[in-house]
């Protein structure tokens, strides 16, 4: 198995010819795309034959213009609301109105399939669909706004980082904090604790995102902690976030350090044999012990190798990555080349998701088939679908869909059932109609190296339209 | 009997046809009832459903949590305003209510509590089946998944189909050809899904295509009523996980009700004369804390509530062996005790629409060779 | 010193004796039915325990209720029919005490309003029927969405065999469950019905019905009750409803 054979695994298979990677050793191979910038990358329209460009900066949203597009939402849906419409109609096209006038969610999804489809950096696009994967966030309604920053900014900007400096990004942003509840949590010692208990509100702690953060993100339970625990982790998240679509309780904050001292449980807490400050040091504190772990360092070693290589990786790859992370004192860039390294090894074990494939399918036939972002705004009465928003929800595999906080699993047997077929065939069947492929399946076949055994499966194909979707729905294209 | 051979040498017979599930054995030694299982992701509020409004802890606790217009079941019980179907079905006789149960666990993990709700084993992860899939291996007879992927509950047997129809403009059903092809080539679980779209391709099922949960359980129970059909079925319903601005009688809860409320009215519904045959029933991976977090919510907790419904039981009533509400009769000072393992109730109504023995089922499907029989008191 | 001797005889055998009573408890302790602590002595939780369990299961003993027949209970619970009373009694049975009166209320079901309506109540017919969809833009284009028979029992109108051409998720049990009609003197139909107001194409999404008022107008056509019941719909459409052909 030489490179080729390592790109398509790898990655999303490339588009534009790399051949300084062709002739490459196998982690040269990996250095090299590793050594890529995660750079945003998409298409003007779906007509255009064009190849692949910078995604517009007017397109990408910083985190307070999402914020403060989600307040000014709230606020205009508010407004609707007030008026008491009796037609539905029209106060549901209102609503649409809004929508359109505030929401980037859309925008969001778009940039993130164009991305994965036309990137050079795709080993690093699918990094970062795990690390987006393992601290999921979904949408709980007011983060949806912010999950595309989430994503693009945090998650892609600490792919080179350390984990620790990941970690910490990931629990204190907005997103998260917004999706696990913790801008609900209030200290019961703290300044609204203690008015509230004069007053006789209900303010309390809320553990969501204590519990979460040390059984999916971090130790698991394996690491043995109690209820108890949960509880003082709790208090040392308290503050953190504050339901910014509302009244901000304090003036002018500060989004991007969103803690809230007035929510804050006070004083310094101990937990796991362990002393953490009082106020936002204590979180960082925190963040940094569960990063040290053992627990952590092997969970996270077995789960990347879970998503490069297979279900059940061999002890020994988990152990040589877990190494090199304690080695490296959790350097991402160095963790990573391990596991994609020993990823190469493993002959397809592991079912793409969905979103994942359909990305390979468009990017080894070189099809468009996505609106553009000149496109955004049309919307076609065509009788193609090209809109990801919706793709991706038929799919399966929405990122900015509602899900739990574990995140989509690695089991094979969650991933295929006969509507997931179903799915996988009609978009194949999508690309062959309108996502016009610029070469055919034997060019594919050729190019990419598949087996002998594939090659006899689509022999069976009687047109094109049947090789395309054989190829694509062949075990080799659907496993990693 | 190899199964695709029965479909092609009896393409005359309209019942394989109407609804695309062809099932292994001789229609006769199939079982009567049907089983419908509803899985409420999250953790249900089940003091909440089902308030406990005659126990003298219940209105200090829960104060803060109670829906107003709740309809007094019994003197002891009521049930919450978004149940309405559900309350004439208790009312009918058709449905009962099983408080202060759950899955013996305890550890309220969401990712530990569903793999347990679906194995129906006590270690979690420790299965690739599920409990009503090991149920239909035993019984011998076909299912259907509504949803997009196969739930783990329901793994077990390959007779499998999911619905859950596309909704993906312009685009083509594969095929048969390459249907047929790609089933040779693949293996395990990718040709049995493949088998089975091209076994309802070739069967053209002319169900009408939806994706609410209300929808699904309608075309399910439709499609189970026929002799032939599938005889488990399978709907979730999310977003029970409801730690903060819980809602009382209207509200995130309340929402997910109606949702539930609904999908008992769907199934009732589609089955028409086989609902007297037919159970259904709730469960859900464990309750919630008897005292609001702070964030108007609750977190999670332990015991819960079961809800049941179809002609299968032999009465309507609410059964419990209370444990109380007092801070010292909580678990862990905090949740409602489970006194009673739910396995016990899905046991008994695998029992009761299936035929299946209890001793089988208890040792076969749940390993708990001491499982509780509540046969009689639900179904004798 | 004869005299004591004989009451501690006496004291000895009144009353039952501790083992029995505590062996009800613990007997009891293991279901659904809680007789309190057990401490062998007969209170008032260990006899409503009893009492509960014993009326659950509608046990027919031929001895009651009372302290004086422990040793009974005890030798019953211990027996061969013990372990399955037991388990029956795992749980308690609450029982069900909704009226028809609190349903309704709860339901909010369809109480229509039939007051200002004169409603024909001695018309008893067969009659077909049925359901059009006519567009307002073109009043010329009407559809048929249904068709089939209907009964007229008492003025109230009831759906028989019929069926729905839009497709999707129309089946018979909507319109036979769920449509609350009155016809009146005129022959106008009055009140709410579940309508399918799309046809629902291969590959579509299916919907569930719109509920719509009666009337908005009628039009009679033939002998009474023989006529169209128009109603509305929404901006697009009017639905009709017609019946005909009545016996």
């Amino acid at each position: 198995m030489g490179p080729v054979y390592w790109q398509r695994k790898l990655g999303l298979g490339r588009l534009s010819d790399q051949d300084a990677f062709y002739d490459a050793s196998k982690s040269e191979f990996v250095d090299a795309n590793l050594a890529l910038p995660v750079r945003f990358t998409g298409y003007s329209s779906h007509l255009s034959t064009a190849a692949s460009v910078e995604w517009p900066d007017a397109l990408s949203y910083g985190l307070e213009d999402r914020i403060q597009r989600t307040i000014d939402k709230r606020t205009a849906e508010d407004a609707i609301d007030e008026q008491r419409l009796d037609d539905e109609q029209e106060r549901s096209l209102l609503r649409q109105e809004i929508r359109k006038r505030y929401s980037v969610m859309d925008i969001d999804i778009y940039r993130f399939f164009h991305t994965g489809q036309s990137t050079n950096a795709d080993v690093n696009f699918r990094l970062s669909v795990f690390w987006l994967n393992h601290f999921t966030v979904a949408d709980v309604g007011p983060n949806r706004e912010l999950i595309g920053d989430y994503w693009g900014d945090m998650i892609c900007g600490g792919l080179n980082g350390s984990f620790k400096d990941l970690l910490y990004r990931a629990i204190s942003h907005p997103a998260m904090l917004t999706y696990l509840d913790n801008i609900y949590s209030v200290g019961e010692n703290s300044e609204r604790g203690r008015e509230c208990r004069g007053r006789n509100c209900t303010a309390g702690l809320n553990d969501n995102l204590a519990r979460e953060l040390l059984e999916l993100h971090t130790v698991t339970p394996n690491f043995g902690y109690s209820e108890q625990d949960i509880k003082v982790v709790a208090n040392i998240l308290s503050g953190w976030g504050f339901i910014f679509d509302k009244p901000a309780p304090i003036e002018n904050p500060d989004y991007r350090r969103a803690f809230v001292d007035y929510n804050a449980e006070p004083g310094a807490k101990e937990v796991f044999n362990t002393s953490f400050s009082a106020g936002p040091n204590g979180l960082r504190e925190l963040t940094d012990f569960l990063a040290e772990q053992d627990a952590t360092i092997i969970f996270l070693s077995r789960k990347l190798l879970q998503h490069f290589a297979t279900e059940r990786p061999r002890q020994a790859d988990v152990d040589a990555v877990a190494r090199v992370w304690r080695e490296t004192e959790g350097d991402l860039q160095s963790i990573h080349r391990e596991a994609l390294i020993r990823s190469l090894d493993y002959e397809g074990q592991r079912l793409l998701w969905p979103s994942q494939w359909a990305m390979s399918v468009l990017r080894l036939s070189h099809s468009t088939l996505f609106k553009g972002f000149n496109d955004i705004e049309i919307d076609f009465m065509e009788a193609i679908e090209r809109d990801p928003v919706r793709l991706q929800r038929e799919l399966g595999d929405s990122f900015w869909a509602r899900r739990q906080p574990n995140g989509f699993s690695y089991a094979t047997a969650d991933w295929m059932s006969s509507e997931h077929m179903d799915r996988r065939l009609r978009f194949a069947s999508l690309v062959q109609r309108g996502g016009r492929p610029e070469i055919t399946t034997s060019d594919i076949i050729e190019l990419n190296q598949f087996s002998d055994s594939t090659r006899d499966l689509v022999a069976h194909g009687s047109s094109e339209f049947e090789k395309f979707a054989l190829l694509t729905c062949s075990p080799e294209f659907l496993e990693v | 009997m190899d199964r695709r051979n029965f479909l092609k040498l009896s393409t005359a017979s309209a019942s394989a046809c109407l609804t695309g599930f062809p099932v292994h054995g001789l229609t006769q030694s199939l079982p009567q009832g049907r089983i419908c299982l509803i899985i409420l992701e999250g953790g249900l509020d089940g003091l909440a459903a089902v308030p406990a409004v005659g126990d003298p802890e219940f209105n200090p606790a829960r104060s803060e949590l109670y829906a107003q217009n709740a309809l007094e079941i019994n003197p002891f019980f009521a049930l919450h305003p978004s149940l309405k179907s559900f309350a004439e079905m208790l009312f009918n006789g058709e449905a009962a209510i099983i408080h202060a149960t759950a899955f013996p666990y305890t550890k309220r993990s969401h990712f530990e509590g569903q793999n347990l709700v679906e194995t129906g084993l006590q270690v979690p992860f420790s299965s690739e089946t599920g409990w009503l899939g090991r149920a239909m291996d035993l019984a011998g007879i076909a299912g259907r998944a509504l949803s997009l992927d196969t739930p783990l509950v329901i793994r077990g047997t390959n007779d499998l189909a999911n619905y859950y129809p596309s909704s993906i403009t312009g685009s083509r059903e594969a095929s048969l050809t390459v249907l047929e092809a790609l089933s040779a080539f693949h293996s395990g679980p990718f040709s049995d899904s493949v088998a089975v779209l091209r076994d309802q391709q070739m069967a053209n099922s002319s169900e009408p295509r939806v994706r609410d949960a209300a929808g699904l359980a309608l075309t399910a129970g439709q499609a189970m009523r026929h002799d032939e059909g599938p005889r488990v079925s399978v709907i979730r319903v999310n977003d029970f996980d409801t730690h903060a601005n819980q809602g009382t009688d209207f509200g995130r809860h309340a929402r997910q009700l109606a949702i539930v409320d609904e999908v008992f009215d769907g199934y009732r519904k589609g089955l028409r004369e086989k609902w007297r045959d037919t159970i259904v029933l709730t469960a859900t991976e464990f309750g919630r804390t008897v005292y609001e977090n702070g964030s108007a919510g609750t977190d999670h907790g332990y015991g819960s509530v079961g809800f049941l419904a179809g002609g299968l039981l032999k009465q309507s009533s609410v059964y419990a062996n209370w444990p109380g509400l007092s801070r010292r009769d909580l678990y862990e000072e905090r949740d409602l005790w489970s006194t009673l393992d739910y396995r016990a109730v899905c046991a008994a109504c695998i029992e009761a629409a299936l035929g299946l023995e209890h001793d089988v089922i208890a040792e076969q499907i749940f390993s708990e060779p001491a499982l509780p029989r509540v046969f009689n008191n639900l179904f004798g | 010193m004869k005299l004591f001797g004989s009451l501690s005889v006496i004291v000895m055998f009144s009353g039952p004796a501790l083992a029995d009573v505590a062996c009800i408890q613990r007997f009891l302790s293991a279901t659904a039915f809680d007789p309190g602590p057990i401490d062998g002595a007969w209170g008032r939780k260990t006899e409503t325990a009893l009492q509960g369990l014993i009326e659950q299961l509608d046990l027919e003993l031929d001895y009651e209720v009372s302290p004086g027949n422990s040793d009974q209970f005890c030798s019953y619970f211990e027996g061969p029919d013990g372990e399955q009373i037991a388990a029956q009694a795992m749980m308690r049975d609450y029982g069900i005490a909704i009226n028809l009166d609190q349903l309704s209320a709860f339901t909010g079901t369809t109480v229509v309003d039939f007051s200002q309506v004169s409603v024909a109540d001695d018309l008893n017919m067969s009659c077909r029927f049925t359901i059009e969809r006519q567009v307002r833009e073109d009043m010329s284009r009407i559809e048929l969405m249904a068709s089939g028979q209907l009964e007229i029992v008492a003025g109230m109108i009831e759906f028989a065999t019929h069926s729905w051409r839009t497709r999707g998720l129309a089946s018979e049990e909507y319109l036979q469950e769920e449509a609350v009609l009155a016809i009146d003197e005129e022959g106008a139909i009055n009140g709410t019905m579940p309508y399918f107001h799309l046809f629902i194409d291969a590959g579509e999404v299916a919907l569930p019905p719109e509920y719509v008022q009666l009337p908005r107008e009628y039009v009679p056509d033939g002998v009474y009750p023989e006529g169209v019941t128009t109603f509305d719909v929404d901006d697009w459409q009017l639905g009709r409803l017609k019946i005909f052909r009545c016996s």
